[in-house]
């Protein structure tokens, strides 16, 4: 089975032991999530949601590509990889949205 | 020690205290993570809800509040269903038995201490359930009340819902908001579309509940049977947070301007008290905040001592307090993160 890695953002970290990287030995991308699992129960709630897939702001990524349906998943993994969790960038909102508000002063007494 | 948990949008705080004069402020910790909420497991050990828009809502537990870990069989909707777990607003207790309330609107319960939960299907398949809107704060069963004398009878608050009943241990219950002004009627189920935000029990009398909600203050004398508005004095019906000063029986709520505005009246944050059980209100005490303050109190980010202490964290990050039942306030000089929740961890 090949050892991998498995990077997490610091929020998981700090519901996890601390660590960002956790090593595991995993053949495929949901492999790595699983016995990642394995190590660090706690997460798997984080990672998927009740619909059994990843969360909708959270990503998957394995060699730059996110792995999120059943195919992304099953990816291989090779001695070395890296399998990455992150909170997506989601959200902002279109330039027609955007208001130019008045400028104010004050003075600090 | 007094040790009282500040549970904001980025993490968790601690203020703690010998004299409840001099604080020191610790943490965050959970750094990142909104805590929503705070309990105790019949074991003594702390509880605290963890949320996040990326990663979903957990409990987490500690002996010391300083190590803690998650429960890994938390509060969860089925898999492969429609519903989503948000957010845990409420832990709260009866006997041995854990209860959580959760946004999406769900009641759930733990009879080993927080290890497992269970759904309470009397409450979460509710009849009028398909009737069950979300407000703007989501859809979320936020506060649990229960007899102490008959732990048979519990209430359980829901946003955009009501107040239910049970006088079964849960196993059914039954909406009770008579006298109460809906704000969110549904066409379907004429019994649901009250919109309550906080209810406080009296502990000398189950019966009697006070209740902020949306439409304005009321109390019942029987149990939620008959709700009757007590406004006497308030600049205004609207707000979030209640509570109750055990020592004196004094109630404290945080008025806001309308359900349009949700500021304080004319930038005048005041706590009102009322010391005759909710028949007139006043400003609480003096030292209060003189500026401009435009920010309110959230439903959870109040707490009592039991012993004149009242603690409020504003949507501001700013912490109030009082130790002698309201006559005078003091500001924490720190500026936390938009504060969900405060809770009286240690005292």
């Amino acid at each position: 089975m090949p050892s991998v890695m498995v990077r997490i953002p610091s929020l998981l970290a700090e519901v996890g032991d601390g660590r960002k990287e956790i090593p595991v030995e995993a053949g495929t991308v949901g492999g790595a999530l699983e016995a990642l699992f394995g190590v660090l129960p706690q997460l798997r709630v984080h990672v998927f949601d009740e619909t059994g897939g990843v969360r909708p702001h959270v990503s998957v990524f394995h060699e730059g590509r996110a792995a999120r349906d059943r195919d992304g998943l099953a990816a291989p993994l090779s001695d070395g990889s890296v399998v990455t969790i992150l909170q997506a960038v989601s959200g902002g909102s279109p330039a027609s949205a955007q208001v130019r508000l008045p400028v104010s002063g004050w003075t600090i007494p | 020690m007094t040790t009282i948990g500040v549970g904001t949008v980025k993490g968790a705080f601690l203020l703690r205290s010998d004299d409840r004069s001099e604080w020191a402020l610790e943490g965050p910790q959970f750094k990142g993570w909104s805590v929503t909420t705070f309990g105790r497991a019949p074991s003594g050990e702390h509880l605290l809800a963890t949320g996040s828009n990326w990663f979903g809502a957990a409990i987490q537990r500690s002996r010391d509040l300083v190590t803690w870990e998650q429960i890994v069989a938390g509060p969860a909707w089925p898999q492969g269903g429609d519903r989503k777990l948000n957010n845990i607003w409420a832990i709260g207790s009866v006997g041995d038995v854990l209860f959580a309330a959760v946004d999406e609107a769900g009641l759930f319960r733990s009879e080993d201490g927080g290890t497992s939960w269970h759904p309470v299907d009397g409450f979460n398949e509710h009849p009028t359930r398909p009737g069950w809107r979300p407000g703007f704060g989501g859809l979320a069963a936020h506060r649990f009340l229960s007899d102490s004398e008959d732990p048979d009878r519990m209430w359980l608050a829901v946003s955009a819902v009501g107040v239910f009943r049970s006088e079964d241990g849960g196993e059914t219950w039954a909406l009770r908001n008579d006298g109460v002004d809906k704000t969110a009627p549904s066409d379907d189920y004429d019994e649901i579309g009250y919109c309550v935000h906080c209810i406080v029990a009296d502990p000398e009398d189950a019966d009697t509940i006070w209740r902020q909600d949306h439409s304005g203050v009321y109390r019942t004398s029987d149990g939620g049977d008959r709700w009757e508005r007590i406004e006497t004095g308030l600049p205004a019906r609207f707000g979030f947070p209640m509570v109750r000063d055990d020592a004196s029986g004094a109630l404290f709520v945080v008025p806001l301007q309308s359900d349009e505005h949700r500021m304080p009246v004319d930038g005048a944050f005041r706590v009102y008290r009322s010391t005759d059980r909710g028949d007139s209100w006043h400003v609480s005490g003096a030292g209060q905040p003189e500026e401009p303050f435009y920010a309110g109190v959230l439903r959870d980010a109040a707490a009592t001592d039991g012993d004149g202490g009242v603690y409020l964290g504003s949507t501001a990050g700013t912490v109030h307090l009082t130790t002698d039942g309201g006559d005078h306030w003091s500001t924490v000089p720190n500026v936390l993160p938009r504060i969900l929740s405060v809770a009286v961890l240690e005292s």
